[in-house]
């Protein structure tokens, strides 16, 4: 199967979940609209929207209504809401293909906590496709002969991260270095009947489903990885697990959220990600329209000058 | 005379029948408000416990032991497959539309099933058994319905069966 098939077929994927006006909207696109389009947005009472490199584009057509965005979600979740209630309480729905579906509405809380989302308002439908190659330009300075540097990954939300991490996953686990994937929200290697749906090459071990601190843990006292990939570390306990990995002689390959090197030193969180000394590459991912670009910026002792 | 012993042990067989029939459609419709309350009681128990997906649960369903569920959960499951861009509420209300006669639900129990398909499978846990503890209390005020129904009505209905064959016969002698 060529790119484009493959493309297409993600794309088709992905809005398997839509009902049926929905669904015959997006089908409604342009080939080259579906091949690059990376978000579908949905809000009620307005019409439903592509997303590429951070702008949105109308579909023409009747705005949504909330009993479709409640619909969708229904959908989404094979018609078992209360089965996704932990993600959704997080506000997304993972679905199959590593696609994901952003949850956004008025949310219902018990005891302080939030138990699930009453109402909902919006949603953001995320396509996932491999990028083949994504990494490449940056293997040579993360990988030096068998050494693999601890590297971070930065950028906006909807930068690229993912698929620059899956892509170097799959680059180094092809080489015979032997990775583990704490793989939470399962957007890494969409994983379906214990087989990836994304290629990760044939040294790869994924642990999906499991918060990344738990899960990566886990990888390290069991699977004994050279590699641990972690995607979107946000939380202390994140922290901990990578400091761990990294106690325990195992390289750390992570994606963080920032919009730019100087967003990210600001960051008390950061300055404690470094302090772990698991990172010596930093990735900065720019997208500018449809054009994706890669920066590597060595952190000299684990830590930017700045820091 | 011999035809007409025959004749009459006939005729009072027929009318004993229908009495027993009677009977056993109030019996029937006991067995069935009660195989759909034993469904929901699964329902809840999965939806509560493990968070099962709900076509995982209809699959189970249509392999049940207990004819009735399967017979409904069963073309719900086919219903599905065959189409599947349909939604679970859609399928859920149409096989219950299409299957009460079949199964003698009644109309009433009917429209409790069918109310559920509005919130199964789409709203969050405690919702859903919220919802589905008020549908089985409607089911089940519906089969004390049916069991006093039974209980009032069953055994007129035989010995009026019986005692109407013995008239006819009377009638016909």
């Amino acid at each position: 199967m060529d790119e484009k098939s493959k493309g297409l077929q993600a794309y088709a994927q992905a809005i398997s979940c839509l009902p049926p006006r929905l669904t015959h909207a997006a089908l409604s696109l342009p080939d080259d609209i579906r091949l690059h389009a990376e978000e579908l947005r949905l809000r009620a009472g307005r019409p439903l929207y592509w997303c590429a490199g951070g702008v949105e584009h109308e579909i023409a057509g009747e705005p949504i209504r909330t009993e479709e965005l409640r619909d969708t979600l229904a959908r989404a979740s094979r018609w078992s809401v209360h089965t996704y209630e932990d993600p959704i309480r997080q506000g997304y729905l993972p679905l199959a293909g590593g696609h994901r579906l952003g949850v956004c509405g008025t949310v219902s809380m018990e005891s302080g906590r939030p138990t699930g989302v009453r109402t909902v308002s919006s949603l953001c439908l995320r396509i996932a496709r491999a990028v083949p190659g994504a990494a490449a330009a940056c293997l040579e300075d993360i990988q030096n002969g068998e050494q693999v540097h601890g590297t971070l990954i930065l950028s906006p939300p909807g930068g690229g991260k993912t698929t620059f991490l899956r892509d170097l996953i799959r680059q180094l686990s092809q080489q015979g270095i032997r990775v583990a994937v704490a793989d939470e929200r399962g957007e890494l290697a969409a994983m379906r009947g214990g087989m990836p749906q994304f290629d990760l090459g044939p040294s790869c071990d994924v642990l999906d489903g499991c918060p990344k601190a738990v899960g990566a843990l886990q990888l390290v006292r069991t699977m004994t990885p050279r590699v641990l990939a972690l995607d979107e570390i946000t939380d202390p306990a994140d922290l901990d697990a990578v400091r761990f990995a990294a106690n325990c002689g195992v390289t750390v390959l992570a994606t963080i959220h920032a919009a730019g090197r100087e967003e990210l030193t600001r960051k008390p969180f950061f300055r404690a990600l470094c302090d772990t000394g698991a990172f010596t590459r930093l990735v900065v991912l720019t997208a500018d329209g449809d054009r994706h670009d890669s920066r590597i910026e060595h952190l000299e002792g684990g830590k930017p000058p700045c820091c | 005379m011999l035809l007409t012993a025959m004749g009459a042990m006939l005729t009072l067989g027929a009318c004993a029948t229908l009495g027993m029939a009677a009977r056993g459609k109030l019996r029937r419709r006991i067995s069935v408000l009660s195989s759909m309350l034993d469904a929901c009681t699964f329902l809840r128990a999965e939806i509560e416990g493990p968070h099962t997906p709900l076509p995982d649960l209809i699959e189970v369903l249509a392999h049940s032991q207990n004819p009735d569920q399967r017979r409904l959960f069963g073309e719900m499951k086919k219903r599905m497959e065959q189409s599947p861009g349909m939604s679970l509420g859609y399928h859920w209300s149409s096989t219950v539309r299409d299957l009460r006669e079949e199964l003698q639900l009644g109309e009433e129990a009917a429209a409790i099933l069918r109310d559920a398909s509005a919130f199964l499978g789409r709203y969050d846990t405690s919702q859903q058994l919220q919802c589905l503890s008020y549908a089985m209390t409607r089911l089940e005020s519906c089969r004390q319905q049916a069991c006093e129904a039974y209980r009032r009505h069953g055994s007129v209905y035989r010995t009026c069966g019986i005692a109407a064959g013995i008239f006819v016969v009377l009638i016909l002698i």
